[in-house]
């Protein structure tokens, strides 16, 4: 089935802002449309609900040229990852590529804190039975949460959120559902914090 | 003539997009006024647009909307937001909160606590709690930036040295997540509770300032006060609701034109109307009975 721009935009918007205001929150993702990305179809739905021509994303390790399909799309332009508004990690992405990237995005300015780089992150798959603990704003008492991720990337993550309200916002996603961690979770792993 | 039919929600999909991005931004930083490319509505800036805007971005065909104007679901503003949202999105319409996925608000949170599966707009015509004492954008940002709120500390003190008490009426600053003073839209002081720790989501919009900002749920939200002089909220100890006999909830101040007493009735219809038809039906329970 195509994609209906209006209402399934609309449905997976409520989705992300669901799970961005409830880190932690696993959200499913509506319907079975067509994908014609190199993606997962979660970050399908997420990159048009979000991008368009008034933004600039970075794809990193790029092999299935999903940027071009990217701007094709929306007409949101490519950038290097020190500029980008989105930075979206592909599944199988080597890890320290990313922990790098992490080191060079932007996390806003102290008078500007919104100019920051949210990312996209791909997953093989989201579950509520992890590793990961998370606290903070939207979450009640604790939500715990399994990511493929080290801890080396989850140490990157907390060092460039140190500084509130500087920080970047993460959309984890699996083939079929979204999960959040916004700038001000925060994030242990194993019980402990990193 | 053919009549053009309007686009889903008004709103085209770019400047949704947009608003749809500052709303998520907003939510990241709980109480951080994001700033917005505020559109031009068929409304008067500073008469809900803000608020509109966030409730366009967001609605969606299976939302069921409430819209509330000071407390009441049937005055000017309420209705004439309610129809055009409804007139672009087909959108059912209630005045029950607990049916309610959306509710817009203009200087009110409702008496019926809100739940997980609700989301709150409210209407701001003053974002900026800061702009009492300082009328440059760019300061107040850079006082944001620095958290330097001594001068906001200081408007209270002085209000507590001039009248006894602090004098803000509605729109009493709170410090969010302990990190920004925000102005929470001018509800009453009776209503900053709610904000803590609330259940749904708040989101709050100032279309004339294009401005957006958030309270996520489960946020630590804290009128602003002093130790000795600590925040209160308005007192109605020994009044009802002259029409339900609601005891703990905010009532609006009334002169009876006839008899020339005060009298107090609630302050959102809403919850009053259902209160009369519950007490009518346990009358009529017992008369069957």
């Amino acid at each position: 089935m195509a994609l209906d721009i209006v209402h399934d935009t609309q449905e997976t918007y409520r989705k992300v802002l669901t799970s961005m205001s409830r880190p932690g929150t696993i959200s499913t993702v509506i319907g079975d449309m067509d994908n014609p990305f190199p993606c997962h179809y979660a970050t399908f739905l997420t990159i048009l609900t979000l991008l368009d021509r008034e933004v600039y994303f970075h794809v990193i390790s790029d092999g299935e040229n999903l940027s071009k399909v990217i701007t094709d799309y929306t007409l949101a332009q490519e950038t290097s990852i020190e500029n980008a508004d989105f930075i979206i990690v592909p599944n199988g992405t080597n890890e320290e590529a990313v922990i790098d990237a992490m080191q060079k995005c932007k996390v806003g300015t102290l008078e500007d804190p919104q100019n920051s780089s949210t990312w996209i992150i791909e997953q093989n798959m989201i579950s509520v039975t992890g590793t990961i603990t998370l606290t903070g704003p939207g979450i009640k008492h604790t939500t715990s949460l399994h990511l493929d991720i080290t801890a080396e990337l989850l140490e990157m993550r907390n060092r460039r959120v140190q500084e509130f309200p500087l920080g970047i916002d993460l959309i984890f996603t699996d083939p079929v559902s979204l999960a959040c961690i916004p700038r001000t979770t925060k994030v242990s792993l194993d019980g402990g914090v990193i | 003539m053919k009549k053009l039919k309007t686009h889903f929600a008004f709103l085209d999909e770019g400047s949704k997009k947009e608003i749809r991005r500052a709303t998520l931004k907003a939510v990241a930083i709980p109480g951080y006024q994001v700033p917005f490319a505020s559109r031009e509505m068929p409304i008067g800036r500073g008469w809900g647009t803000g608020g509109l805007q966030l409730t366009l971005s967001l609605v969606g065909k299976e939302d069921v909307l409430k819209v509330i104007d000071q407390g009441a679901d049937e005055s000017v503003n309420a209705v004439s937001i309610k129809k055009l949202v409804h007139s672009t999105t087909n959108v059912e319409l209630t005045e029950a909160t607990e049916d309610a996925t959306l509710i817009q608000s203009r200087h009110r949170i409702p008496e019926i606590p809100l739940t997980k599966d609700q989301i709150l707009v409210l209407q701001v015509p003053m974002p900026e709690p800061l702009r009492t004492y300082e009328k440059k954008e760019y300061i107040t940002k850079m006082l944001h930036a620095e958290k330097e709120y001594s001068g906001i500390w200081l408007m209270l003190f002085e209000q507590i040295m001039k009248y006894g008490r602090t004098s803000t009426d509605a729109d009493h600053p709170v410090l969010v997540n302990e990190r920004y003073v925000m102005a929470p839209s001018p509800i009453p002081r009776f209503d900053n509770p709610k904000m803590h720790h609330s259940e749904a989501l708040i989101l709050l919009g100032a279309g004339r300032e294009k401005k957006i900002y958030a309270v996520p749920p489960y946020t630590d939200v804290a009128s602003l006060a002093f130790d000795d002089y600590v925040f209160q909220k308005e007192d109605f100890s020994g009044e009802a609701c002259h029409l339900c006999g609601a005891t703990d909830v905010f009532l609006d101040e009334l002169v009876d034109d006839h008899t020339g007493k005060t009298i107090y009735q609630c302050n959102d219809t809403s919850y009053c109307v259902d209160r009369l038809n519950k007490l009518e039906q346990e009358e009529v329970s017992t008369v069957d009975a």
